[in-house]
């Protein structure tokens, strides 16, 4: 699943230790989401999400939606 | 980046000691039926020992996977699967070597020592929970 993940913990200027703390997971789990070695599951998702202030959508893209590029 | 087995000192500590409780009852099992120290009833109450910290070592990892996250869980029970489907290949391949071929014994509880080498052979080629 594509998401913009990597770029909005970038923007905000956060570790990839700081996120994980704020979702409650691995350091390793961040990494994993941002390459795209792992699927998050609909409460990670929408855990990260609002980590940071954002839709689901906004952060993980929608493949099974057309035009849905976060 | 490290996305190994979970670090935890508690674990590491139970697991080195159930390590060596297996290897001492393995030896103590051998050196009791060369010297012929132990009645047979006793050989077999010792032989349910190092099995039964084999089921103890299981029950502790599994508490130590069940508490990690999703991601971590995902992979290593991936790894798990890859190293059991080794360890019953290889059991396999000996077993039938051993029955009809004429290859000498070997120890079954050497199986238990082969699953954790074959998930360590298997862990660095498992490193996404995708399909």
């Amino acid at each position: 699943m594509k998401g913009r993940l990597r770029v909005l913990r970038a923007e905000r200027g956060w570790t990839q230790e700081r996120l994980a703390v704020a979702v409650g997971v691995s350091r390793q789990a961040i990494n994993a989401l941002e390459a795209e070695r792992h699927e998050p599951s609909l409460d990670l998702a929408y855990r990260i999400a609002a980590a940071f202030d954002l839709a689901v959508e906004d952060v993980f893209a929608n493949p099974h939606r057309e035009g849905t590029t976060p | 980046m490290h996305d190994g087995w979970p670090q935890s000192r508690p674990y590491l500590l139970s697991a080195l000691g159930l390590w060596a409780f297996f290897l001492l009852t393995i030896a103590l099992m051998a050196w009791g039926r060369q010297h012929g120290q132990f009645p047979a009833p006793a050989l077999w109450g010792l032989a349910l020992l190092p099995a039964a910290s084999v089921a103890l070592q299981f029950a502790l990892a599994y508490r130590l996977i069940a508490r990690q996250d999703e991601y971590i869980r995902a992979i290593i029970a991936k790894r798990m699967i890859a190293a059991t489907g080794l360890t019953i290949t290889v059991a396999v391949l000996v077993g039938v070597a051993m029955q009809f071929l004429g290859v000498p014994l070997v120890p079954m509880w050497l199986v238990y020592p082969v699953f954790w080498g074959a998930f360590g052979i298997v862990t660095p080629f498992i490193r996404t929970s995708r399909l």
